[in-house]
């Protein structure tokens, strides 16, 4: 009982409120959306499973992380089984993702992004914690060698956005891992790549786009849609009434809510099915237009102040192994926001990746609460429980 | 290296800061840009946002089209415009009187009609005409200012181009009823409430398939001027599948044909009320030609014309499937599934014969040989020459009748039953009596026939065939009132009842030597979006289990049955090309009070190495070798001389469906009906 309540006193409250604000950010912007295609009660069903996984993520805060290098292998073993499930399943909107229970469905690349964070944490701290750690990257393979197996099979649903996820993923994992030459290498990278996500639209548009029209597409490089997908980002004007139809109408959407926004459950496009999938992958598109930029801008505030609390425990973690786990998941949150707002404004091509916490979606809410609940119970053991 | 030390800060903490300084880097990015979006772009935004209004409409997906095995197309969503009427608050009275004045001219419609359909109408927008002409398309977009509230509206009607060319086959689509959304609800299909779904033949069987997936249609409509624009779908209305048949539509014009042209030269007539044939592909069990009689025109439901045929409708079963609907009186056919049994269950030896007598008494009850004295039967000839008085023998042996028993109800209750039931298995396992399963909606599965001694007059009742097998595996026994007669019938078909397609079934098994084919319609499922086709692969539903020679002995029977000498159907294939065997049936029916014959075949070809079934029947026409055989013989004809086999090269037929079929009397046969 002891520990139990030295937990709730010790407990992240920051955090805990934070993804509380960001459930009731969701429930609004999903319940703003009107469209005939979505499920009846949307919002009630995020806000019930959202409860769930708030429940879930205490039980997760409660149980010791360091118990999870021990099961790691049954975790990504069992998750990695479920995606190859998916392809019994019939095809929904073309991708075998999930598996239907009946009742509910359930998208085991959700989790299978989890089992990669804590599988490819526990490989990392056995070489830190060996006699002699090796950090040559010629022995890194095993980080590679579980990406590849949930990669392969997400990206054969098809969802290229989630296999992308993990690819970033296990990327930052090893940034923190490795040594500093190829810490300050990959920060490079990383920053080369930023710079041609900026200039490519802005100043090679026509060369990009006719690289993809000559090479991409036609050698299989890209399929079709995935190439019509960076068309589009690279001209706004591209083929509107298809391809470029969904990002248009999501950019349009949030500039209308100018400052302020059109208030809560009173978006212009919103309200008349405007923005095609709005309430789970163009979900952004909804809470800038009721909210305006106040209300948009204040939630990726809110994710930033998340991330933050999630560094803080990193940085404090008492072994490497839940401080790999958390990077990973604050690595694999702030991915999925920069990627999932950025293509509703044409700052990256569009892909399939939720707004963690935000979307419409009951796999990806859960998992994202068993993420947070995960770091929580590594902030929790940051020194010994103290014994009377 | 030294090792890490737990206690300390990991030395890679630093790493995690200098990662959050970097994506704060990032989300600020993200901040910056929506500022430049929601603030200095954001009025221009919210402009373009309120000048539209976004108007979302259901849109139809195209229904599956349906394919014969070659290609041809047999049912296809035609795009048609159609024309409505809007009210508004300015329509009154003497506004429709003057569009229906101005429209009537054009539409070719009294204006007091037009003018009725507006007035009278419940709904806001209401039809007004359908499937308009290039020419009144035309003048209505030329005068759309003066004809407030008049719209034309695209949407799509079913075709079947080649009419009534396999009608009952394709079935036809209807609009949605209420009671149908729990069906559909229960097999989890979406519907609008203005959707068209399949409502019998293979329309209703693969409705699921062809039906495909709607969308909708976002749109902008711009409040200053009212121009609609198309912004695209969410999502697209998905296509539905379509479907590939076994049906060889060159050989089902033919048959259609023969089947009109034997019904219309024979000297009953007027007597026949209808008729079917199948053609089943030996090897796979692909239905190549189904024929029911009287015709069909599936397009009369499509384009609202099946008023003009009511009375047709209603007072002939064209709208039913023979083929697959109506049980009747198979008489000899059944003989060569009975001689297998009994030589199989040693009844009776390879060797047994009889010498023939014109009548049998059994239990007092004589029985003619149709009239005929073979002379000395054994059992190839007994199937060649389709002696009566040798299957009375082999049905009467079954049962272990040999004239009288001591205790009759004993031997009612044991060996009468077994006989008569082991008869009726073995017809059974042939695919004579089940439901073949085929793909198409309503199949009727066989009866099997005993009388009933213990009523007056000796009713027949039928026979539960499943609950007699259990009870005499259970008990040794199952009480009935049969007589010896019903073992003889049952000899020679008179008591049991089957559908031509099982008929067509059996004799493709008898082809294959034992092998029993489910016959199947559609082969290939293929999505319009370019996805993998579902091919469907043949399926053997059971093998019947008799010695080879058996079905040698059968096989030469039916060889001889249309080349020996007093064969009963000698004389009809004599001058073809390629060698067939066949059977014969001839049973006695009941149709407007008289007693009629049902004249049916069973046939397969060539001899040697069978491809090709078939199966006729035509109630009423007479003997099995008067009407049924030559459409039969006619249908071996077309197949052959359309697979270039058999027949010289001038005789060879194109796979595409002639169009000579638009001006053939098969195909204007229904439509001169009303």
């Amino acid at each position: 009982m002891e520990g139990l309540q030295r937990y709730l006193r010790e407990m992240d409250y920051a955090i805990v409120a934070l993804v509380g604000i960001l459930l009731a950010y969701s429930c609004v912007a999903i319940a703003g959306v009107h469209n005939p295609l979505m499920p009846s009660h949307a919002w009630l069903k995020q806000l019930v499973v959202g409860i769930l996984g708030l429940v879930v993520m205490f039980l997760t805060a409660f149980y010791d992380y360091r118990l999870l290098r021990r099961i790691h292998w049954w975790v990504y073993g069992v998750t990695t089984v479920l995606l190859i499930v998916v392809f019994a399943f019939p095809a929904v909107n073309y991708a075998h993702s999930w598996i239907n229970l009946k009742v509910t469905t359930f998208q085991p690349s959700e989790f299978a992004k989890l089992a990669l964070i804590i599988s490819t944490a526990a490989l990392m701290a056995n070489v830190d914690e060996s006699e002699l750690p090796d950090y040559r990257l010629r022995t890194s393979w095993p980080f590679w060698a579980v990406l590849i197996p949930p990669f392969v099979l997400t990206l054969k649903e098809p969802a290229l956005g989630q296999a992308l996820v993990m690819v970033s993923i296990s990327l930052i994992m090893f940034t923190t891992f490795t040594k500093r030459t190829w810490f300050v290498v990959s920060c490079v990278v990383v920053l080369m790549f930023g710079i041609v996500l900026v200039t490519v639209p802005m100043f090679y548009a026509q060369e990009a786009a006719t690289f993809v029209h000559k090479v991409l597409i036609p050698h299989h490089l890209l399929k079709g849609y995935q190439g019509e997908r960076i068309l589009a980002w690279l001209d706004p004007s591209y083929n509107l009434s298809s391809s470029g139809f969904n990002v248009h109408q999501a950019q349009m959407a949030i500039g209308s809510g100018q400052m302020f926004g059109e208030g809560a459950l009173n978006g212009l496009l919103s309200l008349h099915s405007g923005v095609p999938n709005e309430w789970t992958d163009y979900i952004f598109s909804s809470v800038g237009e009721q909210f305006g930029f106040v209300g948009s801008a204040g939630l990726i505030l809110c994710f930033l102040a998340l991330i933050y609390r999630l560094t803080r425990i990193a940085r404090s973690a008492t072994d490497t192994f839940g401080l790999y786990m958390v990077v990973g998941i604050l690595g694999m949150f702030s991915f999925q926001v920069f990627e999932n707002v950025g293509m509703d404004m044409y700052l990256s091509p569009s892909t399939g990746i939720t707004l963690p916490f935000i979307s419409y979606g009951g796999s990806s809410l859960l998992a994202n609460f068993i993420a947070v609940g995960i770091a929580l119970s590594v902030s929790l053991r940051y020194k010994p429980l103290r014994f009377n | 290296m030294k090792p890490i030390d737990k206690r300390e800060v990991p030395p890679k903490a630093g790493r995690a800061s200098l990662l959050y300084g970097m994506i704060f880097v990032a989300f600020s990015t993200l901040i910056a840009r929506l500022g430049y979006l929601q603030i200095t772009e954001g009025q221009q935004f919210h402009t373009q946002a309120t000048d539209y209004q976004y108007v979302t409409t259901p849109v139809l997906p195209v229904r599956g089209r349906i394919y014969d095995t070659n290609n041809n197309l047999l049912a296809y969503d035609a795009p048609v415009y159609n024309l409505y009427f809007t009210k508004s608050s300015s329509t009154n009275d003497q506004s429709m009187n003057e569009l229906a004045q101005q429209l009537s001219v054009i539409l070719k419609t009294p204006a007091k009609t037009l003018y009725n359909t507006m007035k009278n109408s419940d709904f806001e927008t209401t039809l007004i005409a359908k499937k308009l002409t290039e020419s009144q398309m035309a003048y209505i977009e030329e005068h759309k200012s003066d004809l407030p509230g008049v719209d034309i509206q695209a949407a799509s009607q079913r075709v079947y181009p080649f009419g009534d060319l396999a009608g009952q086959v394709l079935g036809y689509t209807g609009a949605i009823q209420p009671e149908d959304e729990k069906k559909f609800d229960a097999e989890h299909i979406k519907y609008l409430p203005t959707e068209t779904v399949g409502r019998t033949g293979l329309e209703l069987e693969y409705e699921r398939e062809l039906q495909g997936m709607y969308g909708y249609e976002l749109s902008t409509v711009n409040s200053a001027d009212g121009t609609v624009t198309s912004l695209g779908f969410n999502p697209a209305p998905k296509p539905g599948d379509n479907l590939k048949l076994t049906l060889d539509g060159v050989l089902q014009a033919e048959a259609q044909n023969d089947v009109l042209s034997v019904i219309n030269s024979s000297q009953y007539k007027n007597a026949i009320d209808d008729a079917s044939a199948v053609a089943i592909d030996v090897k796979t069990g692909g239905v190549l030609a189904m024929v029911s009689y009287p015709y069909l025109d599936p397009n009369w439901f499509a384009d609202g014309t099946s008023g003009k045929h009511a009375n047709y409708l209603k007072s002939t079963s064209a709208q039913m499937n023979h083929a697959i609907q109506s049980p009747m009186y198979p008489g000899s056919t059944v003989k060569p599934a009975n001689l297998i049994t009994a030589l199989q269950l040693g009844v009776i030896s390879p060797s047994f014969a009889i010498q023939d007598r014109m009548i049998t008494y059994v239990a007092g009850t004589p029985m003619s040989d149709d009239g005929m004295n073979h002379g000395f039967v054994d059992a190839i000839k007994a199937i060649g020459v389709s002696c009566d008085t040798y299957f009375y023998e082999v049905g009467l042996k079954m049962g272990q009748w040999f004239g009288g028993v001591s205790n009759y109800q004993q031997w009612a209750d044991t060996s009468f039953i077994k006989g008569l039931t082991e008869m009726y298995q073995g017809e059974w396992d042939f695919g004579l009596g089940p439901t073949t399963g085929i793909d198409l909606p309503g199949e009727s599965s066989g009866i099997f026939w005993i009388k009933d001694t213990s009523q007056t007059g000796a009713p027949a009742r039928h026979l539960d065939l499943q609950a007699a097998l259990t009870s005499l595996k259970k008990t040794g026994q199952y009480v009935n009132h049969g007589s010896p007669t019903d073992l003889a019938y049952a000899g020679i078909g008179q008591m049991q009842q089957f559908t031509p397609l099982q008929l067509a079934q059996y004799a493709a098994t008898i082809a294959n030597n034992g092998k029993r084919m489910k016959p199947y319609v559609v082969q290939e499922i293929i999505p319009q979006d370019g996805g993998k086709p579902t091919v469907v692969h043949p399926v053997v539903q059971n093998v019947v289990k008799a010695n080879p020679q058996y079905f040698k002995m059968v096989q030469q029977g039916m060889y001889d049955a249309l080349y020996g000498p007093g064969g009963t159907a000698y004389g009809v294939f004599n001058n073809d090309p390629y060698k067939a065997a066949g059977k014969t049936g001839t049973a006695e029916i009941y149709m407007h009070g008289q007693k009629v014959d049902n004249s049916v075949f069973i046939a397969y070809a060539p001899y040697d190495n069978p491809q090709v079934a078939v199966a006729v029947m035509v109630p009423g026409a007479g003997y099995g070798a008067q009407a049924a055989a030559p459409i039969a013989e006619k249908m071996f004809d077309t197949y052959f001389k359309e697979h270039h086999e058999f027949f010289p090269k001038d005789q060879w037929l194109n796979v595409q469906i002639p169009a000579s079929w638009l001006s053939s009397p098969a195909y204007k046969d229904p439509e001169s009906k009303n």
